[in-house]
């Protein structure tokens, strides 16, 4: 017998001591059946109960940068267990093309276009079916899309200011500046990194960079030149720009040679882009691929080739076009027009396609301009100016924006009588637009090579509903490049 | 009844002139030597055994090996402790102060933890060292499965690891704290709590009432008795983690994870097998955070630290096995539950 | 005397055993081959004080106990299941039989630890624990940790993320044109094992037994011909679509080069 049990049962008498040690003992043994008891119908209860829910959502994971940006980013959505089956509908709202994939114990919602900017999405999937659980289950998920910067680019100083370029942003339409110079032809950013063209006294230029450490970086050219045309990637720290030496010197150089800038990290050494024979090349146009570093290159010959930004592998030469109209917004379909046909050369699969545009239904005194492109039905937007004569010899212009899809020509914007367009520029997610207007008979700014006119206004425009995002003062938008 | 060991015991005697007496300098210099005996044994073995092992029972060697490595400063940290405790903590320290209800002393007595912030492979010894010091047992239970849970490191890594996700934290501490009390009510109103204690441990509970040495002869002779106790345990169990990692599929315990209710079983499973210490397991579940449900998680994290393979090994050492099979029951079943519960609710 | 010798030391033993090795290991800068080096500190810490204590016991402690029969042991009271209600009988009852098991067993852990931890070479993780804990699986649960990849620095990749950037992505143009090098042993593919392998690495978060391997599966057919599993090679080479699998990624390798494995074989 133990000391413990002894000492609460000394005092009795043996008998007695027995019948209370039974007595004990069966009311241990008592509260030990019952707990497990208990606790092993929770857990059959509990299991059972479980069995009769369907799959949930354990994690659901969307890079919302890359949604807005590039088109077939995915909606992944893991459940708890793997999916049989998908009996019901799956609704997008607001209304997106999409694809559902099931894989193992993962729904991938794949868009097929880059989504609105600061748009809240929500993807509903009705009757999803695990195979752990016979039971059907809805599952949803919310989700805010990336907002976008709008860039515009003031320049005060006619004013005697020093030039700015503003950003705001879709979503939240209050500006601040983010790089000042005394002039500044032009601008592009990428991600945070804003690289500015500034216009120094003797009219040279030099680059200015913000965004990176505290303070804004000058990077000088080492022999004084112009920047003709730079921009950035809408996915890549990446910034490129053409880059013209002054004349002067006889020897026939190649002139505007396409530099790229890495702007991922402390102050980088531009980068010629080289073309197919290793050499730099005299470039006419050039546009970024979105999603990658590569760059399509036309050179003045026609020639159009694919290069790396970064220089790690050799150019690609993709034949000789006349010219170069874009990428269709958020993929890696680039837009070449020739004479007699228009192609979309997909440059992941080097698959050509034709490319027709349905044409506009444009009144007879309509005059067709710009064309930007939308996406791989044709469906594109078209400046379109209106002109109508009084009958006396006055003549009345109207500036409007057009978007024409194969089924109609939806007219989305017109600039008011006071003002005259000077730029249209697609959003790199094709959603909106940007339309540059001054007053009529504003002042030419005079800067040189680079003029343009006093008191210029930017305009955001969404491109389905043609409703009025946002205004800002100046423009260069970099959604041009 | 006359004992057998009597006979043991003298013959103990005639062989080992003065038992008593410890052995001194000449103890260290057997200690020393052992040491570099050791040591010359690692130095002069060849780094590079060619391919004398098969791949499965290297990764076995390796496997085992971690576990040890991984677990020994814990195990030493609580002997430490627990030698403290057993030294200068006075012997009625802990029942005075503790609240004379049931309900409130096991309370109390599970957030113990919060002060002696010890793994669970080290809390044995802790649990024994208390239970000399008049914890009951069914206390001492409490104590044994809540400390490993409700102690800072624990809680702390398990934040790192999971933060708020899922309330994978709180369940943690909810259900230690409960399962705890829970077994220490149930085994509190056993009539002879002492029956539920294995015989060398009451043994040494009797004992240590008659022992008068030193302070510092009794430390060496704690140490030696708990290490003597516990590391044998401790390479038992490590072997059996590392032999199970060899030997079972990882496949079959993932592709049971994914459903609701044996995701839960499957990974209390891999908490009994993989017997890792309470204050790293999440650093291991995390691993299968993606795959598995919040409420497999929760039963493993309330699981593991209370009934492993380890555990199992080392409560040996203190309690019947009898007590532990009904001890891992509740423990079991309460932790499935939990998950379970938590599994719906998620 | 042999059996109250064993049952009385054996914890001594076997702390000297592992404070001898882990030392050792940690002297020679390959204790991260078990542990996470972040722990490497505490560990050695615990280690000595554990070590200094068992040189203590054994100058201070009694050569033995007047009630030896008493010392514990985890193999001990398998017995004593049945006489539930006369404990002060059963302590006295173990014969020598069982004495002589309980003696060899503890010797067999003793010698046991001392083959393991002092007389094998340390070894890191061989290609088949890679293969059972699954290489892909790995890369899918370490995305729920990854932080997010766009616009981070690829030069600061580790094979980790290079192993989830594989696994994650179908279109190479995101990260197509960087040039990686890649270090680690031959693992094989399992749905394509003869044009493509992983270059494979442990990743521990704590210990070796927590290590879940992670790699970049490189397409090179008729590699079985230059090495085989477990060999340790070096990559480079430049991700792009998977040529057999069109899930994923694969490294298109410039050069596979053997070289020797890394003192600090994993990842951590």
């Amino acid at each position: 017998m133990s000391r413990g049990s002894r000492m609460s049962t000394d005092h009795r008498n043996p008998r007695e001591g027995d019948r209370a040690r039974q007595a004990e003992g069966r009311r241990f043994r008592r509260g030990l059946t019952a707990t497990i008891g208990v606790l092993a119908g929770a857990s059959v209860l509990l299991g059972a109960a479980s069995l009769t829910q369907g799959p949930k959502l354990a994690d659901a994971a969307i890079d919302v940068e890359r949604a807005t940006t590039l088109a077939g980013s995915r909606l992944v959505l893991e459940l708890n267990q793997p999916v049989d089956r998908v009996d019901g509908d799956v609704v997008v709202t607001p209304d997106e093309s999409f694809e559902l994939e099931i894989d193992g114990d993962r729904l991938v919602v794949s868009f097929d276009e880059p989504l609105p900017y600061d748009e809240a999405v929500t993807v509903t999937i009705d009757g999803v079916v695990g195979t752990a659980q016979p039971a059907a289950a809805t599952i949803e998920y919310r989700f805010t899309t990336a907002d976008e910067p709008v860039h515009t680019l003031v320049r005060r100083s006619p004013e005697g200011e020093p030039d700015v370029v503003r950003r705001s942003s879709v979503g939240d339409p209050t500006p601040e500046d983010v790089l000042e110079a005394p002039r500044l032809r032009s601008f592009a950013h990428a991600g945070d990194v804003v690289v500015g063209v500034a216009i120094e006294d003797d009219g040279s230029n030099s680059l200015r960079v913000a965004g990176i450490g505290d303070t804004t970086q000058t990077i000088a050219f080492p022999e004084p030149g112009t920047v003709n045309s730079i921009g950035g990637s809408t996915t890549q720290p990446l910034v490129a720009y053409t880059f013209n030496p002054a004349a002067g010197d006889a020897e026939p150089a190649p002139q505007s040679v396409l530099y790229t800038l890495d702007v991922s990290g402390a102050a980088a050494e531009p980068v010629p882009v080289l073309g197919p024979d290793g050499t730099p090349v005299t470039v006419n146009d050039w546009v970024f691929v979105p999603g990658t570093t590569s760059v399509v290159v036309q050179d003045v010959d026609g020639a159009v080739f694919l290069a790396d930004a970064l220089g790690l592998s050799p150019a690609q030469p993709l034949g000789t076009h006349a010219e170069l109209r874009g990428m269709l917004p958020g993929t890696t379909d680039l837009i070449l027009a020739d004479p007699d046909r228009g192609t979309i050369l997909d440059l992941e699969t080097g698959e050509a396609r034709e490319n027709v545009l349905p044409s506009a239904e444009l009144p007879d005194e309509a005059y067709p301009g710009h064309v930007m492109q939308l996406d791989d039905t044709g469906t594109h937007l078209l400046e379109v100016l209106i002109v109508s004569g009084d009958g006396v010899g006055s003549v009345a212009t109207e500036a409007l924006l057009a978007r024409v899809g194969e089924a109609e020509t939806v007219v989305l914007h017109a600039t008011g009588a006071d003002s005259r367009r000077l730029a249209t520029c697609v959003s790199p997610n094709g959603r909106l637009v940007a339309v540059e207007t001054a007053p009529i008979g504003a002042d030419s700014d005079g800067y040189p090579n680079a003029p343009s006119l006093v008191g210029r206004l930017t305009t955001i425009v969404d491109i389905e509903t043609g409703e009025v995002v946002l205004t800002q003062n100046g423009g260069s938008s970099d959604w041009c490049h | 009844m006359t004992p057998p060991t009597t006979t043991t015991r003298r013959r103990a005697r005639m062989t080992a002139q003065s038992p008593r007496r410890p052995l001194g300098t000449i103890g260290l210099a057997i200690g020393l030597a052992v040491v570099a005996l050791f040591a010359a044994i690692r130095i002069l073995t060849p780094e590079d055994p060619g391919t004398a092992l098969a791949d499965a029972v290297q990764d076995f060697v390796t496997l085992s090996a971690s576990v040890v490595i991984e677990s020994l400063p814990f195990v030493f940290l609580g002997i430490v402790l627990s030698i403290a405790v057993q030294l200068w903590l006075p012997p009625d320290f802990l029942t005075r102060r503790l609240p004379a209800n049931g309900f409130l002393r096991r309370a109390f007595i599970s957030l113990l933890g919060i002060l002696l912030p010890v793994c669970e492979c080290g809390n044995v010894p802790l649990a024994r060292g208390l239970l000399q010091r008049g914890l009951t047992v069914g206390e001492s239970m409490t104590f044994l499965l809540a400390a490993p849970i409700l102690n800072p490191v624990t809680i702390i890594t398990t934040y790192q690891a999971f933060g708020w996700q899922d309330g994978i934290l709180v369940w943690r501490i909810v259900g230690g704290f409960v399962i705890a009390n829970l077994v220490g009510w149930v085994f509190s109103r056993h009539p002879d709590p002492m029956s539920l204690l294995t015989p060398a441990f009451q043994a040494a509970c009797a004992r240590e009432h008659a022992d008068a040495a030193t302070t510092p002869r009794r430390g060496a002779r704690m140490f030696v008795e708990e290490t003597s106790a516990m590391l044998p345990a401790l390479f038992v169990g490590s072997a059996i983690a590392g032999f199970i990692q060899v030997a079972v599929s990882r496949d079959i315990l993932i592709t049971l994870g994914q459903n609701p209710v044996l995701s839960v079983f499957a990974l209390m499973l891999l908490a009994f097998v993989v017997a890792l210490c309470s204050n790293v397991d999440v650093f291991f579940v995390l691993a299968f955070g993606s795959t598995f449900m919040p409420g497999a998680i929760v039963a493993f994290l309330v699981f593991g630290p209370m009934i492993d393979v380890k555990m199992l090994a080392l409560m040996r050492t203190t309690f019947t096995t009898r007590t532990l099979v009904q001890l891992t029951a509740i423990v079991a079943l309460a932790s499935a539950a939990l998950g379970l519960a938590v599994n719906l609710a998620a | 005397m042999l059996h109250s010798l064993v049952s009385r030391w054996k914890g001594v033993a076997l702390t000297l055993v592992s404070v001898v090795a882990v030392l050792w290991l940690a002297a020679t800068e390959q204790l991260g081959l078990y542990i996470n080096p972040d722990y490497a500190a505490f560990t050695v810490v615990m280690t000595i004080i554990g070590g200094t204590l068992a040189l203590a016991a054994l100058a201070l402690a009694p050569v033995q106990d007047d009630h030896e029969h008493h010392a514990v042991g985890a193999d001990d009271e398998h017995e004593h299941e049945h006489s539930h209600h006369v404990p002060a009988a059963r302590a006295r009852r173990v014969g020598p039989a069982r004495r002589r098991i309980r003696t060899a067993s503890a010797i067999v852990i003793v010698a046991g630890a001392a083959v393991a931890l002092l007389v094998l070479p340390p070894a890191t993780l061989t290609a088949r624990t890679a293969i059972d804990r699954d290489v892909e699986v790995t890369a899918a649960e370490l995305a729920a940790d990854a932080p997010s990849l766009a616009g981070a620095d690829p030069s600061t990749f580790d094979i980790s993320d290079w192993a989830l950037i594989a696994n994650q992505f179908d279109d190479p143009a995101e990260f197509g044109g960087i040039k990686i090098e890649l270090a680690g042993f031959v693992s094989p593919v399992p749905g394509d094992p003869d044009d493509s392998f992983y270059i494979t690495r442990f990743k521990i978060t704590h210990c070796a037994i927590d290590a879940r391997p992670v790699g970049v599966p490189v397409h090179l057919p008729g590699w079985r011909e230059q090495f085989s599993v477990d060999d340790w090679v070096v990559g480079t080479g430049e991700l792009a679509a998977d040529p057999t699998d069109q899930d994923g990624l694969a490294l298109l390798p410039g050069t596979v080069g053997a070289t020797d494995e890394p003192g600090q074989p994993y990842v951590y």
